[in-house]
């Protein structure tokens, strides 16, 4: 399970956040700053895997952002990292070469994408022809406010 | 920015883009604030005044409020207009609401229990988007609530024929998510196998969804779900071999990796499954896993990680499994492989895998015994992940053969390794050293070296360790002894250094004192030279190491007692009481009874082969223990592995368990010991005090004692009390009856207001007693009846208090008891601090032809003085939040006496006077109480906050307590633990 998912610039700057274990804004704020200086301040090469606390890290850095995820121990690495890239593979086929521009002045897409990959910690769709159906025909709902059910 | 999906520019909206752009180009933080200051004013009133606001707008606010949020602001305001957004019928709006939502909630936060009317008329929707975006919010914050009140139409959602995918796939995460969050509400047994009929069900995304579900309902209780494992194998079989699967769940050539992992991962829970379950197709698949990693050599990073995430999760089957040797073999080839290729990720996997399969069995540990050498290589590897690893799996492959050479590889590491990993180091090294010690004497050589290089790291478990095998083992207390004193000449020594040599040539300095290199003046020389630097509780410990010299060598006693002397008026209260009792023991006057305390320490209770932490000893039943499935304990770092000794059945989710916990709760077992063998002494020294006083001998003595020790047992050793020694003398201890019913009515009596103390055959103990709460006063009223034929004479009562912050003051009382007759006598008590132990009453009486002395605790304990105190939920889990940490929290594991929380909580309540809050730890499995200590010794009231969880089906439960004060902290807990347990 993941406990939370982070987007963090080089600079270490939080892009995006998303908690699925309760914390304190205080704990939060800590934990982004712990992890943010493990992860950075890492040397190429190494492996994307940290160990922090009970938890694991599991890291790659994409041009000038890195994903960071924080799993259990007993989680698969290497699929998580693959589910990573899911989600940086399917913001890039959304947004078209994605920037880390674009996940600022789009924030709340990122995060209703990040929606439609993950919830309750689960990587909820691996077909990611499925999950930009779904991010595609929720868009034209938003042109087309007209109620009524839209077949799939 | 460049936008090339049209979709985003169509739903763009201009002024929160434009907005985001002025925040990003401001040129300082307080340009950035005055903008932000600006913006909120304008939506607060735009929110409050404008009555036409439209959606558009209203969205664009709650986004750019969101924007201003993850930048760190605070926001007081534009939660409702996200949930007016919420409950929109518009989808655009209904979106935002749920995003905001998303971020700015939590489980408990205090908006959420609004928003549950709005999520279920979403899920009663007949829109699936609708439905989804409900389902996504519940799955990401939500709470017990929503789970009381949503989980059965969830459940009915879930099961539906009419619900499309997108709608059942999170259907099953909200049902996991609630689940984590309220166990027990979501998933009664009956229910089980209309879970694993949906397995049937064709979408893949469904069953990646539900699989999540079956893995973390089955590693909770495996039990029931066995009719899943045909249909999981099944589908593993239909996936790898057959090659059956929608086109659009391939990633990178993989076929729907995700999902195979999960399966594999199911699997884990359960013992290898027969023939009738599908045994040999699994087989089958395994062995096709393994044929296919093959082609991982080519292909993109991507393809080579799915593969070996498949590849890693069948390994840890495999190994969980067990039987299958040529997989087996296999496996270890592998893993044999992995660790010296250049993919950091793959090495790092292949040492924790390999670290697993060396604890199956000894067969196994033996296959790779041949990758040992790269294994060290490892250790030096540039990435602290990597040498975590392999410091984990040398641990676990070290044996009776390689352990010599292992410790010398690690102990030569320890010197260059860096401060991250140097606890878990030294840790690990005494382990080993101490587990596979073929003669002890290497052992302590290990040890000496560890304090020398760490000494900073070595814990104070490793030197009572080593204090305890020294004294257990004859042979080497020579050795030792010769060697602690070697390693003392030395200018600069480590203070564990100098604790470990002050006990051993205490204890066992006389073994070499015939040498003249280290006559008994040296070894005194020596110590005391390093006395003046060390810590407090070292000096006190070399003072006992003193008094231990002089009895062993009567030339010391002179400058020894100038040492007791000049500390005889130290401003600690544990050194000068320890100097001024071993001033008066060592003055001669009595050597028998000198003889009998400073005795050698008897050889402790349990057994050699115990090691420091067990852990890591036996991974296999641990591992079976857990499920079957945890195979994380036996490898992990100790501080991670105490999360599961100590918190086997996953209470402290949300509460990260204390990583020290486990060594102290170690440390405290040898204490205790120490102290039990002290006891010991102390028995036979207060049998031999007993005998003499009734010779009426020693009376100059015993003034003397009674004036340098204000209480009545002027042999205790040290000013910490012995445990239940206070009811010892009458009989010789020992758990005869009358102890046991004394210690019983004891008990009771800290808990009620009357009842009887004391009962024999000639003479019965009532007590009733009321306190002023708020005053911090009381009064007790005894009442001593003689039921024996004949008068008591000479009858009085002294009660001592052991802590200045308690006063009794008993009136006096009649000196004769008549044949059947009652007397009363009235103890006002007043409490100003806190206290720990509670006084001791001691009666002396005289029947026809003998003495009678009966030593009594009086039950005052800490719990009368206090105070209720009444929280909320936030009141309380602020005001918990803000202690953290030894010693001002303890945390201890229980088995509760009654598993029952009202049964609990009425002790806690009535008994202990700690008020109970409900309603404010929404678990109703969990309790938290509080009370106030009005009379601290600083003037400052003490808040006591308890928090007790339990998990009825391991019928454990977890304390924790945290209060201002250690020593309260303390107190309560040993009041809490023997009246629950």
């Amino acid at each position: 399970m993941f406990h939370f998912l982070l987007l963090l610039s080089r600079q270490g700057k939080t892009r995006l956040t998303k908690w699925y274990s309760s914390y304190t804004n205080k704990e939060k704020a800590r934990f982004s700053r712990e992890i943010s200086n493990m992860v950075v301040s890492r040397a190429p090469k190494l492996c994307n895997f940290l160990e922090w606390k009970e938890y694991k890290i599991i890291f790659k850095r994409y041009a000038s952002l890195y994903f960071v995820v924080c799993a259990d121990r007993n989680d698969n690495e290497l699929i998580i990292l693959e589910a990573i890239h899911h989600y940086v593979e399917i913001l890039d086929r959304y947004f078209g070469n994605v920037c880390e521009l674009d996940l600022i002045f789009n924030f709340h897409k990122a995060y209703y994408i990040l929606d439609e990959l993950f919830i309750a910690g689960e990587l909820q769709e691996t077909s990611k022809k499925t999950v930009l159906r779904l991010i595609v025909q929720q868009d034209a709902q938003q042109e087309n406010p007209s109620e009524g059910k839209v077949d799939l | 920015m460049s936008v090339t999906n049209p979709n985003i520019s169509k739903t763009a909206m201009r002024g929160l883009t434009n907005f985001i752009s002025d925040l990003r180009n401001a040129p300082s933080k307080e340009n950035e604030e005055k903008r932000v200051t600006k913006e909120m004013a304008h939506i607060r009133k735009e929110f409050k005044e404008n009555k036409n606001i439209d959606g558009y707008q209203r969205r664009k606010y709650v986004c750019k409020l969101l924007y201003m949020y993850m930048l760190g602001y605070e926001l007081d305001f534009g939660h409702m207009e996200a949930v007016t957004l919420l409950s929109s019928v518009k989808f655009s709006e209904k979106q935002i609401g749920y995003i905001a939502l998303g971020i700015l909630l939590h489980e408990s936060h205090e908006m959420l229990p609004l928003v549950i009317n709005s999520f279920k008329e979403d899920l009663l929707s007949r829109n699936d988007y609708f439905q989804s975006l409900a389902l996504a919010a519940i799955c990401n914050i939500g709470g017990k609530e929503i789970a009381e009140f949503l989980s059965p139409l969830i459940q009915k959602i879930l099961i539906a024929n009419t619900s499309t995918p997108m709608v059942k796939k999170r259907a099953a995460l909200a049902i996991l998510r609630m689940h984590r969050k309220h166990a027990g509400l979501v998933t009664p047994d009956s229910w089980v196998d209309r879970l694993i009929a949906s397995l049937d069900e064709p979408d893949f995304g469904v069953l990646n969804s539900l699989m999540s579900l079956f893995i973390e309902l089955a590693a909770e209780k495996a039990e029931g779900w066995e009719p899943a494992i045909p249909k999981v194998i099944n589908l593993l079989n239909k996936i790898v071999i057959k090659k059956e699967y929608p086109k659009e769940y391939v990633y990178y050539h993989i076929a729907c990796p995700w999902l195979q992992v999960k399966l594999l991962k199911f699997l884990r829970y359960f013992p290898k499954p027969d023939e009738s379950q599908g045994g040999e197709r699994l087989t089958e698949v395994l062995n096709q896993i393994f044929t296919q990693s093959e082609s991982a050599k080519a292909g993109t990073v991507n393809h080579k990680n799915s593969l070996n995430a498949v590849l890693f999760e069948a390994i840890n089957l495999i190994i969980h499994h067990d039987t299958d040797s040529y997989l087996l073999r296999q496996t270890s080839n592998l893993l044999g492989k992995f660790i010296t290729v250049k993919e950091t990720n793959i090495r790092y996997l292949g040492l924790e895998a390999m670290s697993h399969f060396a604890n199956i069995s000894n067969e196994c540990s033996i296959m790779i015994k041949k990758y040992q050498q790269t294994v060290q290589l490892s250790l030096k590897d540039a990435d602290i992940s990597i040498r975590r690893r392999a410091l984990d799996l040398l641990y676990g492959m070290c044996d009776k053969s390689t352990c010599k050479q292992i410790v010398a590889e690690l102990l030569s590491y320890l010197q260059n390794s860096d401060y991250a990993i140097r606890e878990e180091l030294v840790f690990k090294i005494a382990n080993l050293a101490e587990k596979f010690a073929s003669n002890y004497s290497w052992y302590v050589d290990v040890i000496l070296q560890l304090i020398t290089t760490a000494g900073d790291f070595v814990s104070d478990d490793i030197w009572f360790r080593v204090v305890k095998i020294v004294t257990n083992h004859e042979d080497i207390q020579l050795y030792a002894a010769s060697t602690v004193f070697n390693a003392l000449q030395a200018r600069n020594c480590h203070e564990t250094l100098i604790k470990v040599g002050g006990y051993i040539l205490g204890e066992f300095g006389h073994l070499i004192a015939d040498n003249p290199q280290s006559s008994p003046m040296i070894q005194f020389t020596i110590l005391h030279n390093k006395f003046s630097q060390c810590t407090l509780p070292t000096k006190a410990l070399l003072l006992s190491t003193y008094a231990k010299f002089v009895n062993l060598f009567p030339e010391l006693t002179q400058v020894t007692q100038e040492v007791f002397k000049s500390h005889s008026n130290f401003i600690d209260a544990e050194i000068q009481q320890r100097a001024c009792e071993y001033l008066n023991l060592t003055n001669n006057i009595n050597e028998d009874l000198m003889q009998t305390v400073l005795d050698v320490i008897p050889a402790f209770a349990d057994g050699g082969n115990q090691n420091i932490n067990s852990n890591g000893s036996t991974p296999q039943d641990q591992r079976i223990s857990s499920g079957g499935f945890n195979q994380q304990p036996s490898t992990q770092s100790p501080t991670n592995s105490d999360v599961d000794l100590l918190d086997p059945f996953g209470l402290g989710l949300n509460n990260p368990t204390n990583p020290g916990l486990q060594q102290q709760q170690s440390q405290q077992n040898l204490l205790q010991q120490q102290q039990a063998a002290l006891l010991q002494q102390q028995q036979q020294a207060a049998l031999l005090l007993q005998q003499q006083q009734q010779a009426q001998l020693l009376q100059q003595q015993q003034q003397q004692n009674d004036d340098s020790n204000g209480d009545g047992s002027p042999y205790q050793f040290t000013s910490t009390s012995p445990p239940n020694s206070t009811t010892s003398p009458v009989s010789s201890g020992g758990l005869d009856p009358l102890q046991v019913k004394i210690a019983v009515s004891f008990k009771k009596l800290c808990l009620a207001s009357e009842g009887v103390l004391y009962e024999d055959q000639m003479l019965q103990v009532g007590l009733k007693s009321d306190y002023l709460v708020g005053q911090g006063t009381g009064r007790l009223m005894f009442y001593f009846g003689n039921s024996s034929p004949f008068p008591f004479t000479n009858f009085n009562v002294t009660y001592n208090s052991t802590s200045s912050g308690l006063q009794l003051t008993p009136q006096s009382t009649a000196p004769v008891i008549q044949s059947k007759a009652q007397i009363q006598q009235q103890v006002a008590i007043q409490c100003t601090q806190e206290f720990q132990d509670p006084p001791t009453m001691v009666i002396n009486f005289l029947t026809p032809g003998k003495p009678i002395t009966i030593h009594l605790k009086v039950p005052i304990v800490l719990s009368k003085f206090l105070e209720p105190l009444k929280l909320n939920s936030g009141d309380f889990f602020a005001k918990w939040k803000l202690i953290t940490g030894k010693p001002l929290e303890v945390q201890e594991v229980f088995k509760p006496a009654k598993m029952d929380i009202p049964t609990i909580s009425k002790i806690i309540s009535e008994g202990l006077n700690i008020t109970v809050l409900s309603g404010v730890d929404p678990n109703p499995n969990n309790l938290v109480a509080a009370a106030l200590f009005p009379y601290n010794s600083n003037g400052q009231p003490i808040s006591i906050f308890i928090r007790i969880e339990s998990n009825p089906q391991a019928n454990m439960c977890r304390l924790t307590i945290r209060t201002q004060s250690a020593a309260i902290t303390n107190t309560i807990k040993n009041l809490l633990i023997s009246h629950l347990v």
